[in-house]
């Protein structure tokens, strides 16, 4: 979307340039750069640590018999 | 057939019972087609041991029923007849154990037991009889020169391991692979030796210990009176883990 953004921006400041509109197509430009040379902040997402839920010993009462295989 | 005896000396609660156990149920299963009968559990502890106490499954189970207490004291005449089965179905099939156990407290010498296990010799045929004994002072075993194999099991504990050591030397068979059970990784060193706990188990039995860590969940299943491989896979518990490791490294030894 950014990028998108930054390329209409572009492409808009170079037209209104060619339409003679300098005071105008400047900002525009420089937006445009800022909007796609500036990264951006990737928020990092938090991992959630997968929590190891140890038996308790009324779960491993219920668990069936499972062949001691050695 | 095979008698291995599982001991800690004069020490109790080193897990010698959890890896008896454990492993004669291991092995029952996987010689389930070689024998009616692969595996013998003697429990030899007196008034009702914890490896009887989990294949009968309930305490008031165990009473009232004849014991190897009964014969030890003369009133049963067979020892067989104090002699279970304890029978597993799984999703690869059933298997079954064969166990004996003390009642209550009688004297058991080495002509009770050497008898003992004459007739599970003659009558059951099986491949291995497993003997799990309580703590007794060295020279006072009646397992000493009755058994094929004996496997030492320590803590990391420097007076569990030195009276091991020394009663390993009294038993006079040959010893299999010591284990060094309960052993937490974070405290690998032995401040009184200041060497690792695996090298003075080494140390002391001229071997190095197969290791079975310190495992929480072993201990959930034993509150719920459940033995441990039947119950726990080796993916979420190191420790049945390791026994199943020691149960393989046993049936290759006494193949």
């Amino acid at each position: 979307m950014r990028r998108e953004l930054g390329l209409l921006l572009n492409l808009a400041s170079f037209v209104i340039l060619a339409a003679g509109n300098l005071w105008v197509a400047a900002p525009l430009y420089a937006a445009s750069i800022a909007l796609l040379l500036i990264p951006q902040k990737v928020k990092k997402e938090e991992k959630k640590e997968e929590v190891r839920k140890e038996p308790t010993p009324d779960e491993i009462k219920r668990r069936p018999v499972a062949a001691p295989e050695i | 057939m095979k008698k291995l005896l599982f001991f800690s000396g004069a020490k109790g609660g080193t897990g010698k019972t959890t890896l008896a156990l454990n492993t004669a149920v291991l092995l029952a299963y996987h010689w389930r087609d070689a024998a009616h009968y692969p595996v013998v559990y003697l429990d030899l502890t007196p008034s009702l041991g914890t490896g009887a106490l989990l294949l009968v499954g309930d305490i008031i189970g165990a009473w009232g029923r004849p014991s190897l207490s009964d014969f030890l004291a003369g009133q049963l005449a067979e020892p067989l007849r104090a002699f279970y089965l304890r029978r597993w179905t799984t999703e690869k099939g059933p298997f079954q154990i064969v166990f004996a156990y003390m009642a209550r407290d009688a004297p058991l010498t080495k002509r009770h037991l050497s008898l003992i296990l004459d007739t599970v010799e003659r009558r059951l045929r099986p491949r291995l009889v497993i003997i799990d004994m309580p703590p007794v002072a060295a020279g006072e075993s009646p397992a000493a020169g009755a058994v094929d194999y004996v496997v030492p099991v320590v803590t990391p504990d420097a007076s569990a391991i030195e009276t091991t050591k020394t009663f390993t030397e009294v038993l006079g068979a040959p010893r299999l692979r010591p284990v060094l059970n309960m052993y937490i990784p974070d405290y690998p060193v032995s401040a009184v030796h200041a060497a690792p706990w695996v090298k003075v188990v080494q140390d002391a039995f001229g071997e190095e210990p197969h290791v079975i860590p310190y495992d929480k969940l072993l201990q959930a299943a034993r509150q719920a009176l459940e033995i441990e491989v039947l119950k726990l896979k080796p993916t979420e518990s190191p420790g049945v883990k390791a026994i199943i490791e020691y149960a393989r490294y046993l049936s290759t030894r006494l193949a």
